[in-house]
């Protein structure tokens, strides 16, 4: 028996893949943490580094700006001064010192280093005079600006070793002072830099507006670290993983591969289910199978039960009806002397009661022999039957009822039906019996026989009688079905199967109050060969 | 064919059944036939090698010699022999029709009918076992 396919997995199963996919998710969370924590440290970690180097530099640096700035506060030449710290400071390459004319112009106060100009006007931020001031590509830092003698000024000072790169000082739109990072490449270029005067509180802005925002991951690192005398606070962030794409997509490959194994383990974990589910089921069917065997086995067993009664009835019958086949016999015969010998009395009511004493004789004749062809039906032994004297000896056999006229008219020459005798004498009773019981009142009996067209004979049978409804005529062939009072409804069940087997067929005619017409149809002779079957 | 003081052709009737037996005999009396009976086969013979019969009704089935062994076991020529029967169909009724049995006529029959079948079979019309 073929299943509909599933296509949806069975409850146990879902419930499986989804507990299998929660704990994948928290295995990929779980990385996803991890791997932050590691990215964190080491951004932790760069930090402090950058931190301690930008600190180490600047005190460096520092050291060498306090005269400068002691000397711009005594209003000494500042360039001088510089000078001096230029020598003092041997990791300094260059160093600007930038005066801040106001407006956002700013100029080249005085200079150590090869590109640098005294003069020479820088652009309008912090940020692009450095980048003017200073074109090489190398490290430098700006120190904070110093307002000295109404001049508002800043040292960029480029060292080696530094970090490829800058921190610019600049003024703070929100009011403090801070240090982007630009440009940056080399070993923190992965970092996105701010250094905040940390005189007062980190506004958000910058945590949101700055470096952290365009961070991975929006992690960021601060470290104070001391410039001079002030205290600038270092946010650092890292543009790109710190711990390296393949440890960075450890999560996603967990998810993934999490993910498959979870289907895996669901698909076999379904086949499993099904397999199961199969082998009770077939289990079932063959049980369900096995059952139905039984009941079958035990139908037949009561069928066979049955025919056998059946058979043993329809033994009974036959040895019965053959037994009372010679009783009616004789009292057929007697009959016939006692009507011969009272056949010069002139009491009409004599005649009508051994009229009535034959047809009763003649009703229990046919009877047994429907009983008999029923329980044994036997194939008929044909030969050329004269339907004339068939005609006749049944009229005999069963003489009409006073009250039905009998309207019998010989063909003009004989007819013959190829058949078996006493099969066809046998039809011919049932339908004169019937006929007779159709008109309890009386009426008329028409009997034809005729040759019909294609070499076979027709033989009519038409009462006046009551005639049937169509119920009625859709059942008259069923065995054991009647609408007689006596009789045990097998005259025309016998008498189509008769015919039947003389390949012969039965028409009906018939109307409610109008009466019945039987015509059978047998196959004649012609020239001694016998017919083909009727259509 | 019949009439007072004419000796009407002679029928033999056998049948191990006394109510058949009479019946028929009457019948045939009645009918103008000289008529003997017999109560079996082995009688029927004995009756047929003393006396010659122009026809035999015989029941076909009898206790003892049945009517188609006993059909078998006439001497030739049989006078024509009509069986009477109250099977349908058997192998008595097979082997009668093989024996050129003149007819078979079943019971319960119509008493013209059977004198009918008579004359006829008197009349030397040619018999094929079943028809009358």
């Amino acid at each position: 028996m073929p299943r509909p396919r599933r296509l949806v997995a069975t409850p146990v199963t879902a419930a499986v893949l989804i507990g299998l996919f929660v704990a994948v998710l928290a295995a990929a969370w779980g990385t996803h943490e991890l791997v932050g924590n590691q990215e964190q440290k080491l951004l932790r970690q760069r930090t402090d580094e950058l931190g301690l180097y930008v600190h180490g530099l600047t005190d460096t640096v520092g050291a060498g700006l306090a005269p400068l700035a002691a000397a711009a506060r005594s209003g000494s030449d500042p360039a001088r001064s510089f000078a001096r710290v230029a020598k003092l400071t041997p990791q300094v390459r260059e160093l600007a010192l930038i005066h801040a004319e106001g407006a956002g112009r700013f100029r080249v106060a005085a200079a150590v280093g090869p590109d640098l100009t005294p003069g020479q006007p820088v652009g309008a931020t912090l940020a692009t005079a450095a980048d003017q001031a200073l074109r090489v590509p190398t490290s430098f830092i700006i120190t904070p600006v110093y307002t000295v003698g109404g001049h508002r000024i800043a040292a960029i000072v480029s060292a080696t070793g530094a970090p490829r790169g800058y921190l610019v000082m600049q003024e703070n739109p929100v009011g403090g002072r801070e240090a982007t990072s630009a440009n940056t490449t080399g070993p923190y270029s992965e970092l996105l830099v701010a250094l905040y005067d940390g005189r007062r509180a980190l506004p958000s802005e910058l945590a949101t507006a700055n470096a952290p925002a365009a961070a991975f991951r929006g992690q960021s690192a601060s470290e104070v670290v001391t410039l001079g005398s002030t205290d600038f606070l270092l946010v650092t962030a890292a543009r790109t993983s710190l711990v390296g794409s393949v440890e960075l997509n450890t999560e996603w490959v967990v998810l993934g591969v999490g993910l498959l194994l979870a289907l895996l383990m669901g698909g076999l974990f379904e086949l499993a289910q099904r397999r199961r589910a199969f082998a009770l089921e077939l289990v079932d069917q063959r049980t369900a199978e096995l059952n139905q065997s039984l009941e079958t086995l035990r139908r037949t067993q009561g069928q066979l039960v049955d025919s056998e009664r059946l058979a043993a009835i329809g033994e009974l019958a036959s040895a019965v009806g053959h037994e009372l086949r010679n009783p009616l016999a004789v009292i057929s015969n007697t009959l016939y002397l006692l009507r011969r010998a009272t056949s010069t009395s002139t009491d009409p009511r004599l005649v009508q009661h051994l009229d009535t004493a034959d047809r009763e004789v003649s009703a229990a004749t046919l009877i047994v022999s429907d009983l008999l062809e029923y329980s044994r039906s036997r194939e008929p032994m044909m030969s050329d039957v004269d339907l004339t004297d068939l005609m006749e000896e049944a009229l005999s056999v069963s003489p009409h009822p006073e009250a039905v006229a009998v309207d019998w008219q010989p063909p003009a020459e004989p007819l013959t039906a190829v058949a078996d005798r006493d099969q066809l004498r046998q039809v011919f009773l049932n339908l004169l019996s019937n006929a007779y019981d159709a008109m309890p009142e009386g009426g008329s009996l028409l009997l034809r026989v005729a040759r019909e067209g294609d070499g076979h004979v027709r033989v009519a049978v038409r009462d006046s009688g009551m005639g049937m409804a169509e119920e009625t005529r859709a059942r008259i062939f069923e065995p054991f079905f009647t609408t007689k009072a006596r009789g045990v409804g097998l005259g025309l069940a016998v008498t189509n199967r008769i015919v039947t087997a003389h390949q012969g067929r039965i028409e009906v005619e018939t109307e409610p109050g109008a009466g019945t017409a039987f015509f059978i149809h047998l196959p004649s002779t012609h020239n001694g060969v016998a017919a083909p079957p009727a259509k | 064919m019949s009439g007072p003081g004419q000796a009407g052709p002679a029928v033999l009737v056998v049948d191990d059944e006394v109510g058949m037996r009479d019946t028929l005999t009457d019948i045939f009396i009645d009918a103008g036939y000289q008529v003997s009976s017999a109560g079996d086969g082995f009688e029927a013979l004995d009756r047929l090698r003393e006396d010659h019969f122009d026809v035999v009704v015989m029941d076909m089935r009898m206790p003892g010699k049945d009517g188609v062994t006993t059909l078998e076991e006439m001497g030739p020529p049989p006078p024509p022999v009509i069986m009477i029967t109250a099977y349908a169909v058997d192998e008595l009724l097979r082997r009668a029709v093989a024996s050129k049995a003149y007819a078979v006529i079943h019971k319960p029959f119509g008493v013209p009918h059977l004198l009918r079948v008579v004359e006829t079979a008197l009349q030397g019309a040619p018999g094929d076992g079943t028809r009358p």
